[in-house]
């Protein structure tokens, strides 16, 4: 009896110490029920385009605090130090943070995502938009990790990614682009409406791709023009954008949080710290141009257009009430659109391709006088209003001044972006940008030529920084020209 | 040792069973709950409420031992079927039972690790809402900290902080059951998981009056038996249980109420001499800018003159200050507690009933906490093998219109730092106007604090029960099995309510949480016993166990109410924010211990223990973690007899614990973000997870001596430790180049080292006066030997204004990091053209949150009938960055902010006493003396004599840590009591056993070092690691009352 006891007790408790060390079920204890640990690319794709987009045409570094100041776009009328040219470290290491570990881990996902299940689509589309973040990446920033980013995790991945050269992104953007172009299928499964810019319609995501190709095969005209015309034709012949209505554009909802940038910085934050730049009024005041309705408010004072000029400090004398400021298509509307690329940006490519001789499909004053059209339609304005304005001998094109004229009117039909007006600014040198009386971070007495890297860098990448300055002879500075600078 | 004995039967027959009595030696009264076991063999009982015991006695056995907690163990030869036996009281040494892990209970002399019991009397003579405050200054090593809120968060931390991103705190047990002791955390902004409220640690729903004892496990090495949880020490709560009730068996009924009245010990000194305003002008039109200076919430404002001036309350009312002005705002707080307790023992059952009641009006308008506790248990010996024990413990706890905390709207105290001088808190009573505006001296940044407290409003109740069943089967004399199953469960419901039409939240607005939390463990554990030779007895205990937590929450959010004062989710005005959260974890474990003991006086203890938990790679979820613990009772072992040094006992242990994580962090998981119209949309996080996570491993070790000297009237008790832990869990920041921008690691090791002691003496004991006086103290030593790569510093959590927490290589746990004064390398203040110190933009080590050393110091004096009791606790030593003093110097209330005004502030003023203006036609402000920065020079390195008026001096301050940083030190006057215990006649003509009446009172004073005398810097936000940070704490409440306690 008692040993049965015995028995029967130590019996229980080496069983009890068998279930112990093998119960299956601990694993799924721990699946986390309150998150997903996948979701589908559909999923993914809106967060992706409406951070990229904010980030880029919002009313950060990219755009509002940063380029479109340094594009002389806009102008600071309060806390002007972004428009001395002199940013805040946190927002540089801000937007170098959301770009890399949060829009384009997004892209990769959807990226590798539609690579696993064979989704062409879905990787063009991921192509498309990972080619247009690393452009505006390396735009300001020259050399940055391309081929060995967004990869920790992954097998063979790093966290300290290797900088390349902007000769090999750009090269690597293009071919991007380029297979992006020869995936998209609309017959096949892509996105709905999820597809916050073009709602699924692959069509026009092949232009877009096109569209972007040409952008980038322009940009490097001049530093590898082999490339740039091999690349510019072939977008222009496999098919970009052939009016305003293939423009790629996010258009706000229009209600929290899904309002437009402008219009949260200035109704929702209350923030009146920006104006148009001088530069911008007083050049559409010499052309009469009737986009200054729309691209300005007149004064408080007495009604006039009067643009801020650039470059100020906090004690400058401008009262606030005689500066125009931007104007209400964006600052007062909360569905506005935010444009990635326009028609009339297409257009104007095509015509500095023509000027060069490539095959454009149209001579150069042709599509440089379609592309003041198309921008002046995008923004509504009556035909016999763009006529007249057509037909003024500032605006006629003139072979001689090409490139000036082209580049001139493109920066003119480019506000709102102010990422690409500094980039091109930057390449051909019109218009004229001359920095503000106070400026600092000069470019030998031009305006900066990128943005110095992020301080957190040196702490987590630093051996890959370090060699990267080296390679380019220098980066840590706002005046190391981009490669594809010439002038 | 000692050893009594009455035989009183015949020898040389066979005996089967022993019955007999146990009484006080001293007193000659019964001694009920006595535990009497079989020496060799694991039969056991206990004696019941006449002191009566019987035991059933197997052939061959020998010897009888009995044990009571507070008293010396008596072994005794087993001579006849009836053996009495009398015990002495042991206020000192070796002797006596204590309870050790797993609720066994175990002689002190076997011990080889370090533990500290602390009873009853010690825990309950005043009444603490908060168990963990009734452990402050008590035990050596164990340092508590809290807050002057009724039901407040208390931090207990033992030996110092050993993890990083962690927990910190030991592992709460009570009657052998883990029970939860979560608490919200606050970021110190209003946010946080009780979005501002503390709503207190969970612990503190166990009732003091329950409690009989409670043992402090210190180090990972007594706490090797208790699972990962317990690397940090636990706290082992025994609960009363009816086994010592009423002498002569039949219903003892114990029963206590006090009654306790609190003011406030410690508020901010305020200067008296200047109101509200700036440049020293001031006058009310609407208090939003209409008038002049009318919207500030600064003091910079006139001297006070009591001439007629437009004030909030009135035109042309005399300008004059308000000093006690904030004071005035508290209420005096009130606390009832009552308890009533029912046990009953027999012989073969016993049973208790206590329920309590507990009524808190805090100190703030409107502010009341309540708790009602039922704690049914007993136990039942159902056949002479098989004992069953069982409680239940039903607490609820309601909570209304407590205060918020931090830099916050909703918390009082952060608008008197932003306030004028002159407002009387009287005229703000009323904060609606006839005409239905609100009636405020302010209507730019704040609401009237009464408006806040009567119209915004918080409510929350918890219900909670705490089960437990304990089933043991004598197997074999040798072998005996327990299964013990314990369940805490509780669910919380929290609401806030802001009305509509307050400065900071005119849209309204309603948040409403549920949180259901619940663990179940269960034990079961085979022990047995065998004498090898007489000498030496072996012991040992195989256990398994499985623990099952879940966490469940539910959040709901509204920013906008339609309809004011209706707080519902249909009236919400926008979208209401909904989350829903549900945590779980599982852990398996097997344990086993094996103790060897040579002659009573030598011991070995050997244990290993293995966890599978759920929240490690399921490759890798087990982690094995073994100790050895050795004492030796030298006086015994070399047979030393002197009434010098009466005993003495050397110890020493090693143990390794391992801890694993939270649940859920070995997969990334998607984060929603906030859709996009009908389009819902996700990202990839930000941090990478370690699908290889390891456990954080602490490797401890400690030495010690536990002497008793002069006939054991002084005791003392020494303990060295050294614990290192490490692969501590770290969120390392990587380049976001890599498509994350930081990732989870193990790497890092913390130390933790230092001393303990404990002084126990009895200087007098004669038959009227005894005097009993305890010293604990501790100096523990901690430093970050290592973090991750070249990483030097990791952040504790999130900055406050900037200042950061944090763990730096090479430093002790808790740097405060920040900005201070710019000096020159000769260390002299650098100050600008204008004479204002300048900012050194590049932080540094401006302090550390830890303290130097702690120690407390209890005595007790009784004279009679009379008893005087009284409890010191001081810590020295370590900063603390107070935002109230910071912001109280910027806002001109401080009374420091006098410097250079203490003649004149304001316009410069011609003889006939109208401004003098400059060219421009502005006014010329001056001060009278003004101040110059001592021992500064100015940028150029020539020395400063610019005088600078306090307005521009003080506002200086935002961004200087520096300024705002002090000394915590301070020494606390905890607790006293006097008792008298009503004589005999009396009580026996009224029926009862006895009767004590008492004054009571508790943080009856307070000193902290001159610099410092703002604040009580006991203080914090949270329990969590990040510590060292102040703002508007609510005032530590001084209370005094009365207590009258009867025992049956």
């Amino acid at each position: 009896m008692r040993t049965k006891r015995i028995a029967s007790g130590v019996a229980v408790v080496a069983l009890a110490w068998g279930l112990a060390s093998c119960d299956n079920d601990l694993a799924s204890i721990n699946q986390n029920p309150n998150a997903p640990t996948d979701v589908s690319a559909e999923f993914i794709l809106p967060e992706a385009i409406q951070t990229a987009v904010e980030n880029i045409l919002g009313a950060g570094l990219a755009n509002l605090e940063g380029m479109g100041l340094w594009a002389q776009h806009y102008a600071k009328i309060q806390y002007p130090n972004e428009d001395r040219y002199d940013l805040r470290p946190q927002s540089i290491d801000g937007l170098w943070s959301s770009l890399y570990a949060g829009t384009l881990m997004d892209v990769q996902t959807i990226i590798d995502k539609g690579e696993e299940s064979g989704n062409d689509n879905h990787v063009a589309v991921g192509l498309v938009l990972k080619s247009w973040v690393f452009s505006v990446l390396t735009d300001l920033w020259g050399a940055v990790p391309y081929s060995e980013a967004l990869s920790l995790g992954k097998e063979g991945g790093t966290a300290t990614p290797k900088y390349d050269m902007q000769a090999d992104i750009y090269e690597g953007l293009l071919s991007d682009l380029e297979r992006a172009a020869s995936l998209f299928d609309p017959g096949a499964t892509g996105f709905g409406s999820e597809d916050l810019i073009y709602g699924g319609d692959m069509e026009l995501w092949k232009k877009f791709a096109n569209s972007l190709r040409l952008r980038l095969a322009i940009r490097i005209a001049d530093a590898n023009p082999t490339l740039a015309r091999q690349h510019a034709e072939a977008a222009i012949a496999g098919g970009v954008f052939e009016s305003n209505d293939d423009i790629a554009q996010l258009v706000y909802i229009g209600s929290p949080p899904n309002e437009h940038p402008l219009y949260e910085n200035r109704v929702r934050a209350g923030r009146d710290d920006h104006a148009i730049s001088k530069t911008m009024v007083d050049m559409l005041k010499s052309l009469n141009d009737p986009r200054l309705a729309i691209y300005a408010e007149p004064n408080e004072s007495d009604g006039e257009y009067v643009g801020m000029p650039n470059g100020m400090n906090d004690g400058h004398p401008y009262k606030l009430n005689t500066i125009s400021r931007i104007g209400k298509y964006w600052r007062g509307t909360p569905n506005a659109p935010a444009v990635i690329m326009s028609y009339a940006e297409v257009l104007f490519l095509r015509a500095e391709a023509a000027r060069r001789g490539w095959n454009a499909g149209g001579t150069a004053a042709d599509l440089y006088h379609d592309a003041i059209r198309a921008s002046m339609e995008q923004y509504g304005i009556a035909s016999a209003a763009i006529d007249n304005y057509l037909a003024q001998a500032e605006v006629v094109y003139d072979p001689a001044r090409g490139e000036e004229m082209i580049a001139v009117q493109k920066w003119i039909a480019l506000y709102g972006n102010g990422m690409e007006a500094y980039s091109e600014v930057r390449r051909t040198g019109y218009p004229a940008l001359t920095p503000g009386p106070h400026a600092e971070n000069l470019n030998n007495g031009k305006i900066p030529a990128r943005v110095e890297y992020p301080g957190t860098e040196q702490t987590t990448n630093g051996a890959a920084l370090s060699a990267a300055i080296a390679a380019q002879g220098g980066g840590q500075d706002y005046s190391t020209p981009m490669w594809w600078m010439t002038k | 040792m000692v050893a009594l004995l009455a035989p009183s039967a015949a020898s040389g027959q066979e005996i089967t069973s022993v019955t007999g009595r146990v009484t006080d030696a001293a007193t000659g009264q019964p001694l009920a709950g006595v535990h009497v076991s079989v020496k060799g063999t694991t039969i056991a009982t206990a004696t019941d409420g006449t002191g009566s015991y019987a035991i059933r006695v197997p052939s061959g056995a020998r010897t009888l031992v009995f044990a009571l907690i507070g008293y010396g163990t008596v072994e005794t030869e087993i001579t006849g079927p009836t053996v009495n036996v009398e015990m002495q009281i042991e206020a000192i040494g070796l002797e006596g039972l204590v309870v050790t892990a797993l609720g066994m209970r175990r002689e002190q002399r076997e011990v080889g690790y370090s533990i500290q019991q602390i009873s009853a009397e010690d825990i309950a003579s005043v009444p603490e809402l908060n168990v963990v405050n009734a452990l402050a200054g008590q035990a050596a090593g164990v340092h508590v900290s809290g807050t002057g809120l009724v039901g407040g968060s208390s931090r207990i931390i033992i030996r110092g902080s050993s993890s990083i991103s962690g927990n910190n705190q030991p592992l709460f047990i009570v009657d052998g059951i883990p029970i939860d002791n979560s608490a919200p955390t606050n970021d110190g902004y209003g946010g946080g998981s009780g979005g501002g409220i503390d709503y207190g640690n969970a612990a503190a729903d166990i009732d003091p009056a329950d409690i009989e004892s409670i043992t402090v496990l210190k180090g990972a090495n007594a706490a090797a038996l208790y699972g990962s949880r317990a690397a940090n020490g636990a706290i082992v709560i025994t609960t009363k249980s009816g086994q010592r009730s009423r002498v002569g068996g039949g219903l003892g009924i114990t029963a206590s109420t006090s009654a306790m009245f609190s003011t406030p010990l410690r508020l901010p000194r305020y200067q008296n001499l200047y109101g509200q305003g700036f440049n020293g002008e001031f006058s009310y039109v609407d208090g939003a800018g209409g008038g002049v200076n009318d919207h500030a919430d600064e003091s910079w404002g006139p001297k006070f003159d009591g001439q007629p001036r437009d004030q909030f309350h009135g035109p042309d009312q005399p300008w004059v200050p308000a000093p006690d002005n904030i004071r005035n705002f508290f209420e005096l707080g009130k606390t009832y507690t009552t308890n009533v307790a029912l046990a009953r023992s027999a012989e073969t059952n016993h049973y208790r009933l206590s329920i309590t009641r507990t009524d808190a009006d805090d100190m703030g308008p409107g502010g009341l906490l309540d708790r009602t506790s039922f704690l049914l248990s007993g136990g039942l010996q159902v056949t002479p093998r098989l004992n069953v024990e069982a409680s239940a413990n039903y607490i609820r706890r309601q909570g209304e219109n407590l205060p918020g905390t931090g830099y916050a709207a909703d918390n009082y105290m952060q608008q008197f730092t932003w306030f004028g001088r002159q407002v009387d808190i009287s005229k703000l009573k009323n904060y609606k106007n006839p005409d239905g505006s609100i009636n405020n001296w302010n209507h730019n940044y704040h609401d009237n604090p009464y408006w806040i407290a009567y119209e915004n409003w918080d409510k929350d109740v918890r219900d909670r029960i705490i089960g437990r069943l304990e089933v043991s089967y004598q197997l074999a004399d040798w072998l005996s099995a327990r299964l013990t199953t314990g369940r805490d469960w509780y669910q919380h419901d929290r609401q806030r309510g802001f009305a509509k039409g307050g400065v900071n939240y005119p849209d309204g607005g309603f948040q409403e949480d549920v949180i259901t939390q619940s663990e179940t463990n269960t034990d079961f554990i085979l022990s047995a016993t065998h004498a090898l030779t007489p000498e030496i007895t072996l012991t040992a205990n195989a256990g398994v166990a499985r623990r099952d937590n879940e966490w469940r929450a539910h959040y709901v959010d509204i920013a906008t109410l339609v309809v004011p004062g209706v707080y519902t989710l249909q009236n919400a005005g926008s979208t209401p924010a909904v989350s829903d959260e549900l945590i779980r974890k599982r852990v398996n474990s097997v344990y086993g211990t094996f103790s060897f003991n040579y002659g009573g006086y030598f011991n070995v203890d050997v244990t290993g223990r293995n966890d599978w938990s759920s929240t490690l790679p399921e490759n890798a979820n087990s982690f094995f973690y073994p100790s050895v613990s050795t004492a030796l009772v030298f006086t015994d072992a070399f047979g030393i007899q002197s009434n010098v040094l009466s005993s003495g006992k050397v110890r020493a242990s090693w143990t390794r614990v391992g801890s694993d994580t939270d649940p859920y962090q070995l997969s990334a998981v998607y984060a929603a973000t906030s859709p996009w119209g009908g389009t819902p949309r996700y990202t990839v996080p930000g941090q990478l997870p370690n699908a290889d996570l390891k456990p954080e491993e602490k490797t401890a070790w400690e030495v010690g001596a536990d002497l008793g000297f002069l006939d054991e009237r002084l005791g003392f008790v020494v303990t060295y430790y050294d614990e290192r832990t490490r692969n501590q869990i770290l969120g390392v920041n990587v380049s976001p180049t890599s498509g994350f921008t930081s990732q989870v690691v193990n790497a890092g090791e913390v130390r933790n080292w230092g001393y303990e002691l404990l002084l126990r003496a009895m200087p007098v004991r004669t038959s009227n006066f005894s005097w009993e006086t305890t010293l604990n103290f501790s100096l523990p030593k901690n430093e970050v030997v290592d973090l991750y790569g070249d990483v030097e510093a990791y952040p504790l959590g999130a900055q406050y204004w900037s200042l950061e927490i944090q763990a730096r290589k090479g430093y002790p746990y808790g740097v405060l990091w920040g900005n201070g004064y710019l000096r020159n390398a000769q260390g002299q203040i650098v100050v600008d053209e204008n004479g204002i110190p300048l900012i050194d933009p590049v932080k540094r080590e401006l302090g550390n949150y830890n303290p130097d050393w702690l120690a407390g110091w209890r005595n007790r004096l009784s004279y009679k009938d009379f008893d005087f009791s009284f409890l010191l606790d001081t810590r020295q030593g370590g900063e603390i960055f107070s935002t109230t003093i910071w912001f109280n110097l910027y806002a001109g209330v401080a009374e420091e902010t006098l410097l250079g005004r203490e003649r004149y502030f304001g316009p410069l003023l011609d003889d006939k006493g109208d401004p003098v203006l400059d060219e421009d036609g502005n006014k010329i402000y001056v001060c009278d003396p003004g101040y110059v920065v001592p021992n500064s020079v100015h940028e150029d390195g020539t020395p400063n004599t610019t005088k600078v008026c306090p307005q521009d001096y003080f506002h200086s301050i935002f961004g200087n840590h520096e300024r705002g940083i002090f000394d915590a030190s301070f020494i606390k006057l905890r607790e006293a009591t006097l008792g008298w215990n009503v004589p005999k006649s009396f009580t026996d003509r009224l029926g009862i056993g006895s009767m004590r009446l008492a004054l009571i009172g508790r943080n009856l004073w307070l000193w902290t070092p001159k610099e410092q005398r703002h604040i009580d810097p006991e203080t914090l936000f949270d329990t969590g690691n990040r510590q060292g940070i102040e703002f508007g704490q609510f005032p530590t409440p001084r209370s005094i009352g009365f207590s009258v306690s009867i025992q049956p």
